[in-house]
């Protein structure tokens, strides 16, 4: 169910290399979590090629920031929050263009998507049941699906979905709760 | 040395709704673009006001000028692939592989096997909606929500397709150009001088229905035929629709898009005909289904199908 192909551990040496000022140390990040972040980027943007852009965009902003940026906690939490401030960034621009067209307004809101193929809960679920789950994901509020994505395809801490997604701790636990009591009952009947 | 085809049942489609987005080429490729700017100093922002926009009108005739060039460049590499150069983005796929493709403007583009796709880097809403295709694509595309750029272009080797809101077919793998429309409306742009010259420029209208080939040679002359919507782009669900289709030309359809040449151990057998629909998710499933209706042996050796009267 996690990701986790570079335990911790050693993304915080990469990225000690990275503030030594060695880009190998940034490949190696890139190498693990290049995976689950054009995932997620994909999921936010509905855009490959977007996705794309933004994560080589974060890269090259960590590179050149990295003095700035100095220790960081959890590495993987951070290269997420750059993603995320990255994509926020990414829709505004959009919006703010179309507005200038008086094109249609809307709240930039991030809405992830799951497909079937997404749920590999367990390997005897069936296609049927795969279904059945992704559709209930889908129903599930925004920002209760991007926890969700977080915690079971990214494998993070709620610690660091709250970092990532810039809010309390206490909302991350109330968003993942009540996400998870909408599938068991969704999911029981 | 020839294979034996495998059970159909075992096989798995080739064709994903959604594909798994991240594999290890993919991140090298990545990460060689992310290489490659690490020397960049950091951007600064430019103001968007007053000569920004001028610079946004530049950029777009840098575009259109470009696109001319475009063809003259080689094709780089069978792979797969999503490659970027300053002004475009190129999507391929390999033989036996399909892609979906969501453009910014949400419409859809299918790219059939051994196909290319290329379209600007920057995709802006205000200016022209165009895409560069080689190979065979089925398009669904949205309606514009700007006034004035309503249309959407589709540019092939020999003629090029204005589209307004529509779902149609392009088959553009050799010289000679099919475009098939399922709904809406769209034109064909084409010289009827070689070079693709202004001063032979001509125009046609296509209605739902229409499917327009235009043949080898260097006069184009569109040739008009029709077809039941249902059974344009048929392969974008891996089902073929033959209707006194000849071996031969199904041989170069399977050329075109799995890069196997079939071979015909006697003349007559390329002239066997086959009609009706059928559904493989695969090569093999495909060969499979000929072999049982044609009542012929097929046998797949390096590159080539060898057919024979078994």
């Amino acid at each position: 169910m996690t990701t986790g192909a570079m335990p911790s551990p050693d993304l915080q040496n990469a990225w000690d290399r990275v503030l030594a000022g060695h880009a190998d140390g940034l490949r190696q990040i890139h190498e693990a979590l290049y995976a689950s972040m054009i995932d997620y980027a994909c999921r936010l943007l509905q855009d490959e090629m977007l996705a794309e852009d933004a994560i080589q965009d974060v890269f090259v902003k960590a590179w050149q920031l990295r003095a700035q940026i100095g220790e960081v906690q959890s590495v993987r939490a951070y290269f997420f929050i750059m993603l995320r401030r990255h994509v926020l960034n990414v829709l505004r621009s959009r919006q703010s263009r179309r507005r200038q067209q008086q094109q249609w307004q809307q709240q930039v809101e991030l809405d992830p998507v799951f497909s079937a193929e997404d749920i590999r809960v367990q390997a005897e679920h069936t296609r049927q049941q795969q279904q059945k789950i992704a559709t209930a994901v889908n129903e599930l509020p925004a920002r209760q699906r991007e926890v969700i994505w977080l915690k079971y395809y990214a494998g993070m801490e709620y610690q660091q979905i709250a970092a990532v997604m810039e809010i309390n701790y206490q909302s991350v636990v109330n968003l993942a709760f009540k996400a998870t009591q909408y599938l068991r009952k969704r999911l029981s009947g | 040395m020839s294979t034996p085809l495998p059970d159909p049942s075992s096989e798995q489609l080739p064709f994903e709704p959604r594909r798994p987005v991240a594999d290890a080429d993919r991140q090298r490729q990545s990460w060689n673009a992310i290489e490659a700017r690490l020397q960049e100093a950091p951007v600064k922002k430019l103001p968007i006001a007053g000569w920004g926009r001028w610079w946004w009108a530049a950029a777009a005739v840098l575009l259109l000028l470009a696109a001319g060039a475009w063809w003259w460049q080689g094709r780089s590499g069978a792979g797969s692939a999503t490659s970027y150069d300053l002004a475009y983005k190129t999507i391929s796929t390999r033989f036996g592989e399909k892609r979906r493709i969501l453009l910014p403007d949400s419409s859809v583009v299918i790219l059939n096997s051994n196909s290319e796709l290329k379209l600007p880097a920057d995709w802006l809403l205000d200016t022209l909606r165009q895409v560069w295709l080689r190979g065979e694509a089925y398009f669904e595309i949205s309606k514009s929500k700007q006034p004035g750029v309503d249309y959407f272009l589709v540019h092939t080797d020999r003629l090029d397709v204005k589209v307004l809101g529509t779902k149609f077919n392009v088959n553009a793998y050799t010289a000679q150009t099919t475009v098939a429309l399922k709904e809406g409306r769209v034109e064909l742009l084409y010289s009827q001088r070689p070079g693709r010259s202004a001063a032979g420029l001509r125009v046609h209208s296509m209605k739902p229905g229409d499917v327009v080939t235009v043949d080898e040679g260097p006069v184009l002359t569109p040739m008009l035929a029709t077809a039941p919507p249902d059974v344009m782009a048929d392969w974008t669900s891996n089902e073929y629709h033959f209707d006194y289709t000849s071996l031969a030309e199904i041989g170069r359809m399977i050329e075109q898009r799995y890069g196997y040449e079939m071979e015909f151990e006697t003349a007559a057998l390329a002239d066997r005909t086959m009609s009706g629909h059928l559904r493989a998710d695969n090569l093999d499933q495909l060969l499979q289904a000929l072999q049982i209706t044609l009542n012929i042996k097929i046998e797949k050796k390096d590159q080539l199908l060898k057919v024979s009267v078994p």
